[in-house]
Protein backbone atom coordinates (compact mmCIF):
# COMPACT_ATOMS: atom_id res chain seq x y z
CA UNK A 1 0.00 0.00 0.00
CA UNK A 2 2.71 2.50 1.32
CA UNK A 3 4.40 1.65 -1.74
CA UNK A 4 1.69 2.40 -4.23
CA UNK A 5 1.16 5.60 -2.83
CA UNK A 6 4.74 6.52 -2.99
CA UNK A 7 4.99 5.77 -6.84
CA UNK A 8 2.01 7.50 -7.77
CA UNK A 9 3.44 10.54 -5.60
CA UNK A 10 6.23 9.35 -7.85
CA UNK A 11 5.05 10.11 -11.14
CA UNK A 12 2.96 12.86 -10.34
CA UNK A 13 6.30 14.51 -9.28
CA UNK A 14 8.01 13.09 -12.52
CA UNK A 15 5.57 14.46 -15.00
CA UNK A 16 5.63 18.05 -12.87
CA UNK A 17 8.98 18.03 -13.13
CA UNK A 18 9.26 17.85 -16.62
CA UNK A 19 6.45 20.23 -17.07
CA UNK A 20 9.05 22.58 -15.18
CA UNK A 21 12.07 21.87 -17.53
CA UNK A 22 11.33 24.15 -19.88
CA UNK A 23 13.43 22.15 -22.67
CA UNK A 24 11.51 18.92 -22.37
CA UNK A 25 11.17 16.95 -25.37
CA UNK A 26 7.92 16.37 -26.62
CA UNK A 27 8.34 12.63 -26.58
CA UNK A 28 9.76 12.51 -23.51
CA UNK A 29 7.12 14.45 -21.91
CA UNK A 30 4.27 12.23 -23.50
CA UNK A 31 6.54 8.90 -21.83
CA UNK A 32 6.29 10.63 -18.17
CA UNK A 33 2.78 11.31 -19.01
CA UNK A 34 1.96 7.62 -19.86
CA UNK A 35 4.52 6.71 -16.93
CA UNK A 36 2.23 8.27 -14.68
CA UNK A 37 -0.46 6.51 -15.90
CA UNK A 38 1.12 3.57 -15.15
CA UNK A 39 0.81 2.47 -19.38
CA UNK A 40 4.65 1.57 -19.29
CA UNK A 41 4.92 -0.84 -22.29
CA UNK A 42 3.08 2.42 -24.61
CA UNK A 43 5.76 4.35 -22.35
CA UNK A 44 8.68 2.01 -23.04
CA UNK A 45 7.88 2.42 -27.37
CA UNK A 46 7.82 6.31 -26.85
CA UNK A 47 11.18 6.31 -25.03
CA UNK A 48 12.89 3.88 -26.80
CA UNK A 49 11.91 6.26 -30.01
CA UNK A 50 13.01 9.04 -28.39
CA UNK A 51 16.45 7.96 -26.94
CA UNK A 52 17.42 6.54 -30.32
CA UNK A 53 16.61 10.12 -32.09
CA UNK A 54 16.38 13.29 -30.56
CA UNK A 55 16.96 12.04 -27.01
CA UNK A 56 20.18 10.56 -27.46
CA UNK A 57 21.99 13.09 -25.62
CA UNK A 58 19.53 14.24 -23.36
CA UNK A 59 19.97 13.83 -19.98
CA UNK A 60 15.91 14.28 -18.51
CA UNK A 61 15.48 11.54 -21.22
CA UNK A 62 17.46 8.73 -20.21
CA UNK A 63 16.23 9.34 -16.70
CA UNK A 64 12.80 8.69 -17.67
CA UNK A 65 13.61 5.71 -19.33
CA UNK A 66 15.03 4.35 -16.47
CA UNK A 67 12.11 4.59 -14.51
CA UNK A 68 9.70 3.69 -17.07
CA UNK A 69 11.96 0.16 -17.47
CA UNK A 70 12.61 0.27 -13.52
CA UNK A 71 8.62 -0.62 -12.90
CA UNK A 72 8.36 -3.15 -15.69
CA UNK A 73 11.26 -4.77 -14.32
CA UNK A 74 9.35 -4.63 -11.12
CA UNK A 75 5.97 -5.63 -12.53
CA UNK A 76 7.42 -9.24 -13.73
CA UNK A 77 6.57 -12.35 -12.14
CA UNK A 78 7.70 -15.71 -11.89
CA UNK A 79 11.65 -16.79 -12.56
CA UNK A 80 12.49 -14.90 -15.42
CA UNK A 81 12.21 -12.21 -13.26
CA UNK A 82 16.29 -13.04 -12.43
CA UNK A 83 17.44 -12.59 -15.83
CA UNK A 84 15.04 -9.98 -17.15
CA UNK A 85 16.45 -7.42 -19.26
CA UNK A 86 14.12 -4.54 -18.35
CA UNK A 87 16.48 -4.24 -14.98
CA UNK A 88 19.88 -4.07 -16.79
CA UNK A 89 18.39 -1.79 -19.21
CA UNK A 90 16.96 0.61 -16.55
CA UNK A 91 20.58 0.34 -14.89
CA UNK A 92 22.20 1.31 -18.22
CA UNK A 93 19.31 4.62 -18.65
CA UNK A 94 20.31 5.72 -15.35
CA UNK A 95 23.98 5.21 -15.92
CA UNK A 96 23.88 7.46 -19.24
CA UNK A 97 21.42 9.88 -17.04
CA UNK A 98 24.77 9.93 -14.55
CA UNK A 99 26.91 10.76 -18.01
CA UNK A 100 24.98 13.29 -19.56
CA UNK A 101 23.55 15.33 -16.26
CA UNK A 102 26.60 17.89 -16.08
CA UNK A 103 24.67 19.78 -13.97
CA UNK A 104 23.58 16.96 -11.63
CA UNK A 105 20.05 17.64 -11.28
CA UNK A 106 19.05 13.76 -11.13
CA UNK A 107 22.50 12.90 -9.33
CA UNK A 108 21.08 12.03 -6.19
CA UNK A 109 17.78 10.17 -7.86
CA UNK A 110 19.54 8.27 -10.23
CA UNK A 111 21.88 7.17 -7.17
CA UNK A 112 18.80 6.22 -5.10
CA UNK A 113 17.50 3.81 -8.11
CA UNK A 114 20.59 2.13 -9.04
CA UNK A 115 20.94 1.11 -5.64
CA UNK A 116 17.20 -0.21 -5.76
CA UNK A 117 18.02 -1.71 -8.91
CA UNK A 118 21.31 -3.29 -7.78
CA UNK A 119 20.10 -4.66 -4.18
CA UNK A 120 17.86 -6.72 -6.54
CA UNK A 121 20.39 -8.14 -7.80
CA UNK A 122 22.29 -8.84 -4.32
CA UNK A 123 18.81 -10.40 -3.04
CA UNK A 124 18.42 -12.42 -6.04
CA UNK A 125 21.62 -13.90 -5.65
CA UNK A 126 21.17 -14.60 -1.72
CA UNK A 127 18.05 -16.10 -2.84
CA UNK A 128 19.46 -18.45 -5.35
CA UNK A 129 22.11 -19.52 -2.73
CA UNK A 130 19.40 -20.25 -0.02
CA UNK A 131 17.39 -21.92 -2.27
CA UNK A 132 20.34 -24.38 -3.15
CA UNK A 133 19.17 -25.05 -6.63
CA UNK A 134 22.91 -26.51 -8.09
CA UNK A 135 22.27 -25.07 -11.77
CA UNK A 136 21.07 -21.87 -10.79
CA UNK A 137 24.27 -21.22 -8.53
CA UNK A 138 26.82 -19.83 -11.16
CA UNK A 139 23.83 -17.14 -11.80
CA UNK A 140 24.58 -16.65 -8.43
CA UNK A 141 28.06 -15.35 -8.79
CA UNK A 142 26.55 -13.51 -12.41
CA UNK A 143 24.45 -11.56 -10.32
CA UNK A 144 26.44 -10.42 -7.60
CA UNK A 145 29.07 -9.09 -10.40
CA UNK A 146 25.95 -7.19 -11.30
CA UNK A 147 25.20 -5.59 -8.39
CA UNK A 148 29.26 -4.67 -7.88
CA UNK A 149 29.46 -3.14 -11.27
CA UNK A 150 26.28 -1.16 -10.72
CA UNK A 151 27.35 0.00 -7.15
CA UNK A 152 30.66 0.99 -8.43
CA UNK A 153 29.05 2.79 -11.08
CA UNK A 154 26.77 4.62 -9.30
CA UNK A 155 29.75 5.61 -7.07
CA UNK A 156 28.25 3.71 -4.23
CA UNK A 157 31.40 1.68 -2.98
CA UNK A 158 31.15 2.14 0.72
CA UNK A 159 30.18 -0.98 1.64
CA UNK A 160 31.66 -3.09 -1.10
CA UNK A 161 34.53 -4.65 0.33
CA UNK A 162 32.25 -5.99 3.24
CA UNK A 163 29.71 -6.95 0.56
CA UNK A 164 32.06 -9.13 -1.29
CA UNK A 165 33.84 -10.95 1.70
CA UNK A 166 30.29 -11.62 2.40
CA UNK A 167 29.12 -13.19 -1.00
CA UNK A 168 32.18 -14.78 -1.18
CA UNK A 169 31.87 -16.22 2.12
CA UNK A 170 28.27 -18.01 1.49
CA UNK A 171 28.66 -18.72 -2.15
CA UNK A 172 31.92 -21.16 -0.71
CA UNK A 173 28.92 -22.24 1.74
CA UNK A 174 26.26 -23.25 -0.96
CA UNK A 175 29.06 -24.33 -3.39
CA UNK A 176 30.28 -26.59 -0.28
CA UNK A 177 27.16 -27.64 0.47
CA UNK A 178 26.36 -29.06 -2.92
CA UNK A 179 29.78 -30.65 -2.55
CA UNK A 180 28.59 -32.41 0.84
CA UNK A 181 25.42 -33.67 -0.87
CA UNK A 182 27.38 -35.25 -3.63
CA UNK A 183 29.36 -37.22 -1.13
CA UNK A 184 26.57 -38.17 0.80
CA UNK A 185 25.30 -39.77 -2.57
CA UNK A 186 28.90 -42.03 -2.93
CA UNK A 187 29.47 -39.33 -5.87
CA UNK A 188 32.91 -39.07 -7.67
CA UNK A 189 34.66 -36.30 -7.27
CA UNK A 190 34.59 -35.48 -11.00
CA UNK A 191 30.86 -35.40 -10.74
CA UNK A 192 31.31 -32.23 -8.37
CA UNK A 193 34.41 -30.66 -9.29
CA UNK A 194 32.93 -27.11 -10.51
CA UNK A 195 31.49 -26.70 -7.42
CA UNK A 196 34.52 -27.77 -5.91
CA UNK A 197 36.49 -25.57 -7.51
CA UNK A 198 33.99 -22.59 -6.86
CA UNK A 199 34.26 -22.97 -2.86
CA UNK A 200 37.92 -23.13 -3.26
CA UNK A 201 38.25 -20.07 -5.73
CA UNK A 202 35.31 -17.67 -3.33
CA UNK A 203 37.87 -18.48 -0.21
CA UNK A 204 40.83 -17.91 -2.06
CA UNK A 205 38.92 -14.76 -3.10
CA UNK A 206 37.70 -13.79 0.31
CA UNK A 207 41.46 -14.28 1.65
CA UNK A 208 42.31 -12.00 -0.55
CA UNK A 209 40.16 -9.01 0.51
CA UNK A 210 40.90 -9.74 4.22
CA UNK A 211 43.41 -12.58 5.14
CA UNK A 212 43.09 -12.20 8.65
CA UNK A 213 39.47 -13.75 9.47
CA UNK A 214 39.88 -16.84 11.04
CA UNK A 215 36.58 -18.58 9.58
CA UNK A 216 37.86 -17.81 6.32
CA UNK A 217 41.12 -19.80 6.87
CA UNK A 218 39.47 -22.25 8.75
CA UNK A 219 36.68 -23.56 6.45
CA UNK A 220 39.15 -23.27 3.56
CA UNK A 221 41.40 -25.97 5.73
CA UNK A 222 38.67 -27.80 6.23
CA UNK A 223 37.47 -27.55 2.58
CA UNK A 224 40.44 -29.46 1.46
CA UNK A 225 41.07 -31.72 3.80
CA UNK A 226 37.36 -33.66 3.94
CA UNK A 227 37.57 -33.08 0.23
CA UNK A 228 41.23 -35.71 0.56
CA UNK A 229 40.04 -37.59 3.10
CA UNK A 230 36.95 -38.34 0.50
CA UNK A 231 38.81 -39.41 -1.80
CA UNK A 232 41.27 -41.57 0.15
CA UNK A 233 38.24 -43.17 1.25
CA UNK A 234 36.68 -44.02 -1.94
CA UNK A 235 40.33 -45.20 -3.20
CA UNK A 236 38.45 -48.32 -4.80
CA UNK A 237 38.98 -51.97 -2.68
CA UNK A 238 40.55 -53.33 -5.49
CA UNK A 239 42.65 -50.36 -6.45
CA UNK A 240 46.34 -51.64 -7.64
CA UNK A 241 49.08 -50.23 -6.41
CA UNK A 242 49.86 -47.75 -8.89
CA UNK A 243 46.45 -46.46 -8.48
CA UNK A 244 47.10 -46.26 -5.02
CA UNK A 245 50.29 -44.30 -4.85
CA UNK A 246 48.61 -41.73 -7.92
CA UNK A 247 45.62 -41.35 -5.65
CA UNK A 248 47.71 -40.65 -2.90
CA UNK A 249 50.16 -38.33 -4.44
CA UNK A 250 46.64 -36.20 -5.40
CA UNK A 251 45.66 -36.14 -2.06
CA UNK A 252 49.09 -35.54 -0.48
CA UNK A 253 48.83 -32.24 -2.63
CA UNK A 254 45.83 -31.26 -1.20
CA UNK A 255 46.71 -32.01 2.28
CA UNK A 256 49.99 -29.64 1.63
CA UNK A 257 47.50 -26.78 0.40
CA UNK A 258 45.21 -27.56 3.53
CA UNK A 259 48.21 -26.73 5.91
CA UNK A 260 49.37 -22.97 6.06
CA UNK A 261 46.04 -21.84 5.41
CA UNK A 262 44.91 -24.68 8.94
CA UNK A 263 48.12 -22.88 10.33
CA UNK A 264 47.04 -19.77 9.38
CA UNK A 265 43.76 -20.15 11.43
CA UNK A 266 45.67 -21.62 14.69
CA UNK A 267 47.83 -18.68 14.78
CA UNK A 268 44.86 -16.14 14.34
CA UNK A 269 43.21 -17.76 17.54
CA UNK A 270 45.65 -20.51 19.04
CA UNK A 271 44.14 -23.29 20.97
CA UNK A 272 40.68 -23.24 19.89
CA UNK A 273 39.74 -27.47 20.10
CA UNK A 274 38.38 -27.32 16.50
CA UNK A 275 41.90 -25.96 14.72
CA UNK A 276 43.63 -28.04 16.84
CA UNK A 277 41.72 -30.98 15.50
CA UNK A 278 42.02 -30.06 11.72
CA UNK A 279 45.85 -29.93 12.46
CA UNK A 280 46.18 -33.18 14.10
CA UNK A 281 44.08 -34.56 11.00
CA UNK A 282 46.08 -32.82 8.64
CA UNK A 283 49.35 -33.95 10.07
CA UNK A 284 48.19 -37.63 10.00
CA UNK A 285 47.30 -37.08 6.23
CA UNK A 286 50.74 -35.49 5.03
CA UNK A 287 51.98 -38.72 7.36
CA UNK A 288 53.98 -36.71 9.83
CA UNK A 289 53.95 -38.75 13.10
CA UNK A 290 55.76 -36.62 15.22
CA UNK A 291 53.24 -33.74 14.29
CA UNK A 292 50.35 -35.50 14.43
CA UNK A 293 51.46 -37.01 18.29
CA UNK A 294 52.45 -33.36 19.32
CA UNK A 295 48.64 -31.71 18.30
CA UNK A 296 46.86 -35.09 19.07
CA UNK A 297 48.41 -34.35 22.78
CA UNK A 298 46.91 -30.71 22.62
CA UNK A 299 43.85 -31.82 21.17
CA UNK A 300 43.76 -34.11 24.37
CA UNK A 301 44.97 -31.34 26.75
CA UNK A 302 42.04 -29.19 25.58
CA UNK A 303 40.12 -32.06 26.24
CA UNK A 304 41.25 -32.80 29.55
CA UNK A 305 40.57 -29.08 30.03
CA UNK A 306 36.94 -28.51 29.26
CA UNK A 307 36.19 -31.62 31.05
CA UNK A 308 38.01 -29.98 33.89
CA UNK A 309 36.55 -26.28 33.38
CA UNK A 310 32.83 -27.97 33.36
CA UNK A 311 33.48 -30.05 36.40
CA UNK A 312 34.21 -26.64 37.73
CA UNK A 313 31.22 -24.85 36.64
CA UNK A 314 28.85 -27.45 38.25
CA UNK A 315 30.78 -27.61 41.37
CA UNK A 316 30.13 -23.89 41.56
CA UNK A 317 26.62 -24.12 40.55
CA UNK A 318 25.93 -26.69 43.41
CA UNK A 319 28.12 -24.70 45.71
CA UNK A 320 25.67 -21.90 45.17
CA UNK A 321 22.60 -23.89 45.13
CA UNK A 322 23.67 -25.21 48.89
CA UNK A 323 24.45 -21.69 49.49
CA UNK A 324 21.21 -20.45 48.70
CA UNK A 325 19.69 -23.19 50.75
CA UNK A 326 21.31 -22.68 53.91
CA UNK A 327 19.93 -18.82 53.43
CA UNK A 328 16.84 -19.71 53.08
CA UNK B 1 11.82 24.53 -8.66
CA UNK B 2 13.18 21.18 -9.94
CA UNK B 3 15.48 20.75 -7.31
CA UNK B 4 13.04 21.40 -4.54
CA UNK B 5 10.88 18.74 -6.69
CA UNK B 6 14.08 16.66 -6.92
CA UNK B 7 14.37 16.68 -3.15
CA UNK B 8 10.70 15.93 -2.62
CA UNK B 9 11.58 13.03 -4.89
CA UNK B 10 14.87 12.14 -3.28
CA UNK B 11 12.56 11.66 0.31
CA UNK B 12 9.91 9.76 -1.53
CA UNK B 13 12.66 7.27 -2.83
CA UNK B 14 14.43 6.58 0.25
CA UNK B 15 11.39 5.01 1.35
CA UNK B 16 11.47 2.88 -1.57
CA UNK B 17 14.47 1.73 -0.76
CA UNK B 18 14.93 -2.31 -1.17
CA UNK B 19 16.49 -3.49 1.99
CA UNK B 20 19.31 -6.07 1.32
CA UNK B 21 18.59 -9.72 2.47
CA UNK B 22 21.10 -10.83 5.34
CA UNK B 23 23.64 -13.52 4.73
CA UNK B 24 22.62 -15.04 8.38
CA UNK B 25 21.89 -18.90 6.88
CA UNK B 26 25.34 -18.58 5.72
CA UNK B 27 27.07 -17.68 9.53
CA UNK B 28 29.74 -19.14 11.38
CA UNK B 29 27.62 -21.90 12.21
CA UNK B 30 26.55 -22.95 9.14
CA UNK B 31 30.54 -23.66 7.95
CA UNK B 32 31.85 -26.81 7.64
CA UNK B 33 32.48 -29.98 10.08
CA UNK B 34 35.68 -31.64 9.69
CA UNK B 35 35.42 -34.89 8.99
CA UNK B 36 38.42 -36.59 10.84
CA UNK B 37 39.41 -40.01 9.42
CA UNK B 38 42.29 -41.97 9.91
CA UNK B 39 43.48 -41.99 6.24
CA UNK B 40 46.66 -43.07 6.98
CA UNK B 41 45.12 -46.45 8.37
CA UNK B 42 43.11 -46.72 5.00
CA UNK B 43 45.89 -46.39 3.15
CA UNK B 44 47.88 -48.58 4.50
CA UNK B 45 44.99 -51.41 4.56
CA UNK B 46 44.97 -50.50 1.21
CA UNK B 47 49.09 -51.24 0.23
CA UNK B 48 48.74 -54.29 2.87
CA UNK B 49 45.83 -56.05 0.96
CA UNK B 50 48.31 -55.64 -2.23
CA UNK B 51 51.28 -56.53 -0.69
CA UNK B 52 48.94 -59.74 -0.05
CA UNK B 53 48.74 -60.25 -3.86
CA UNK B 54 51.64 -59.30 -4.82
CA UNK B 55 53.84 -61.75 -2.76
CA UNK B 56 54.24 -66.13 -2.85
CA UNK B 57 53.72 -67.73 -0.16
CA UNK B 58 55.27 -71.29 0.21
CA UNK B 59 52.43 -74.57 -1.00
CA UNK B 60 52.00 -75.01 2.56
CA UNK B 61 50.77 -71.93 3.74
CA UNK B 62 48.21 -72.29 0.64
CA UNK B 63 45.36 -74.35 2.29
CA UNK B 64 44.54 -72.87 5.29
CA UNK B 65 42.60 -69.47 5.88
CA UNK B 66 45.05 -66.36 5.11
CA UNK B 67 45.91 -64.68 8.26
CA UNK B 68 46.74 -61.30 8.79
CA UNK B 69 47.74 -60.60 12.11
CA UNK B 70 48.12 -56.42 13.60
CA UNK B 71 50.17 -55.47 16.19
CA UNK B 72 48.75 -52.12 17.71
CA UNK B 73 47.54 -49.31 15.06
CA UNK B 74 43.98 -50.34 16.25
CA UNK B 75 42.08 -48.37 13.33
CA UNK B 76 44.46 -50.29 10.77
CA UNK B 77 43.24 -53.44 12.25
CA UNK B 78 39.19 -51.78 11.59
CA UNK B 79 39.37 -51.23 8.28
CA UNK B 80 41.17 -54.25 7.07
CA UNK B 81 38.38 -55.78 8.67
CA UNK B 82 35.71 -53.47 7.35
CA UNK B 83 37.60 -53.50 3.94
CA UNK B 84 38.95 -56.94 3.13
CA UNK B 85 38.01 -59.71 6.04
CA UNK B 86 35.72 -61.15 3.13
CA UNK B 87 37.79 -60.94 0.44
CA UNK B 88 40.36 -63.62 -0.76
CA UNK B 89 43.90 -63.95 -1.54
CA UNK B 90 43.91 -66.52 -4.29
CA UNK B 91 42.13 -69.26 -2.58
CA UNK B 92 42.38 -68.52 1.03
CA UNK B 93 39.65 -66.07 2.68
CA UNK B 94 41.15 -63.22 4.63
CA UNK B 95 41.02 -63.86 8.24
CA UNK B 96 42.21 -60.69 9.90
CA UNK B 97 42.94 -60.55 14.47
CA UNK B 98 44.52 -58.03 16.47
CA UNK B 99 47.14 -59.37 18.92
CA UNK B 100 47.79 -57.52 22.13
CA UNK B 101 51.12 -59.22 22.39
CA UNK B 102 53.98 -60.94 20.99
CA UNK B 103 53.32 -64.32 23.68
CA UNK B 104 51.09 -66.28 21.94
CA UNK B 105 50.55 -65.83 18.02
CA UNK B 106 48.99 -67.93 15.49
CA UNK B 107 50.73 -68.57 12.94
CA UNK B 108 50.49 -65.77 10.50
CA UNK B 109 51.08 -65.23 6.53
CA UNK B 110 51.04 -61.67 7.45
CA UNK B 111 52.25 -59.32 10.91
CA UNK B 112 52.06 -55.82 10.47
CA UNK B 113 53.79 -53.86 13.31
CA UNK B 114 53.09 -50.59 14.28
CA UNK B 115 55.64 -48.05 15.05
CA UNK B 116 54.70 -47.97 18.54
CA UNK B 117 55.65 -51.73 18.81
CA UNK B 118 58.74 -51.10 17.52
CA UNK B 119 60.31 -52.24 20.83
CA UNK B 120 58.59 -55.80 20.47
CA UNK B 121 60.52 -56.25 16.65
CA UNK B 122 63.51 -58.01 18.38
CA UNK B 123 61.61 -60.96 20.20
CA UNK B 124 59.66 -61.17 16.78
CA UNK B 125 62.52 -61.52 14.88
CA UNK B 126 63.33 -64.57 17.37
CA UNK B 127 59.96 -66.04 17.29
CA UNK B 128 59.42 -65.86 13.47
CA UNK B 129 63.22 -66.38 12.50
CA UNK B 130 61.10 -70.09 10.48
CA UNK B 131 57.58 -68.87 10.03
CA UNK B 132 56.67 -68.04 6.48
CA UNK B 133 55.45 -64.78 7.49
CA UNK B 134 55.19 -61.45 5.74
CA UNK B 135 56.45 -58.90 8.66
CA UNK B 136 55.53 -55.31 7.92
CA UNK B 137 57.26 -52.51 9.91
CA UNK B 138 56.73 -48.87 9.69
CA UNK B 139 60.08 -47.94 11.36
CA UNK B 140 63.24 -46.26 10.07
CA UNK B 141 64.99 -49.15 10.79
CA UNK B 142 62.39 -51.80 10.08
CA UNK B 143 64.22 -53.88 7.74
CA UNK B 144 67.32 -53.76 10.01
CA UNK B 145 64.67 -55.65 12.35
CA UNK B 146 63.69 -58.71 10.26
CA UNK B 147 60.70 -57.01 8.68
CA UNK B 148 60.45 -57.85 4.65
CA UNK B 149 58.40 -54.64 4.09
CA UNK B 150 58.83 -51.48 5.66
CA UNK B 151 56.73 -48.20 5.53
CA UNK B 152 58.79 -45.60 5.14
CA UNK B 153 57.54 -41.37 4.73
CA UNK B 154 59.31 -39.93 1.45
CA UNK B 155 58.12 -36.14 0.75
CA UNK B 156 54.82 -37.09 3.03
CA UNK B 157 53.79 -39.80 0.91
CA UNK B 158 53.56 -43.43 2.11
CA UNK B 159 56.11 -45.82 0.51
CA UNK B 160 57.73 -48.63 1.01
CA UNK B 161 60.80 -50.50 1.03
CA UNK B 162 61.87 -54.04 0.77
CA UNK B 163 63.87 -56.39 2.22
CA UNK B 164 65.12 -58.81 0.30
CA UNK B 165 67.11 -61.15 2.00
CA UNK B 166 64.54 -61.66 4.91
CA UNK B 167 61.70 -62.18 2.13
CA UNK B 168 64.25 -65.21 1.47
CA UNK B 169 64.93 -66.19 5.05
CA UNK B 170 60.85 -66.87 5.45
CA UNK B 171 60.58 -68.03 1.85
CA UNK B 172 58.81 -65.57 0.67
CA UNK B 173 59.01 -64.84 -3.09
CA UNK B 174 58.43 -60.72 -3.76
CA UNK B 175 56.76 -60.21 -7.00
CA UNK B 176 58.30 -58.14 -9.45
CA UNK B 177 55.34 -55.88 -9.50
CA UNK B 178 55.92 -54.73 -5.67
CA UNK B 179 60.04 -54.57 -5.97
CA UNK B 180 59.21 -52.05 -9.10
CA UNK B 181 57.16 -49.61 -6.81
CA UNK B 182 59.04 -50.24 -4.07
CA UNK B 183 61.09 -47.21 -2.80
CA UNK B 184 64.14 -49.03 -2.34
CA UNK B 185 64.72 -52.52 -2.50
CA UNK B 186 67.63 -53.81 0.29
CA UNK B 187 69.58 -56.87 0.13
Amino acid sequence: MMTRVAITILSLLMVVMAIGQGNVLPQTGKAARLYEQRDYQEAKTLIDNCVAAEGKEDAYTWHVRGHIYKEIYKNIEGTDKKQAPEREIAIHSFLKCLDLDAENKFLEWNKTSLRFLSSTYWNDAVTIMENQQKEELPLAEELFTKYLRTMEASGNTSELEQRKLDFYKAFATANRKQVERMRSANADPTEYEVELARVIESHKKALKINADVYGSNYNYAINLYNEAAYRIENIPLEADLTRLILDQQGCIAIFEEALPIAKKAEELKPGRIEILKALRAIYLGLNNYDEFDRYNDLVRDRQGEQIIQKKSEKALNRDIFKNRLDVD
Amino acid sequence: MILSLSCKIINVKRRLLLLLIPLFCFSAVDGPQLDEKNTNAIIKSSYVYNFCKLVSWPDSRKDSNFIIGVLGDPDLYKQLISKYSSKLIGNQPIEIVQLLGTEQMPELHVLFVSRNMVNVMPSIQTKMVKAHTLVISEHPDGIKHGATLNFVVIDNQLKFEIGETNAVNHDLTIGSTLKSLANKVIK
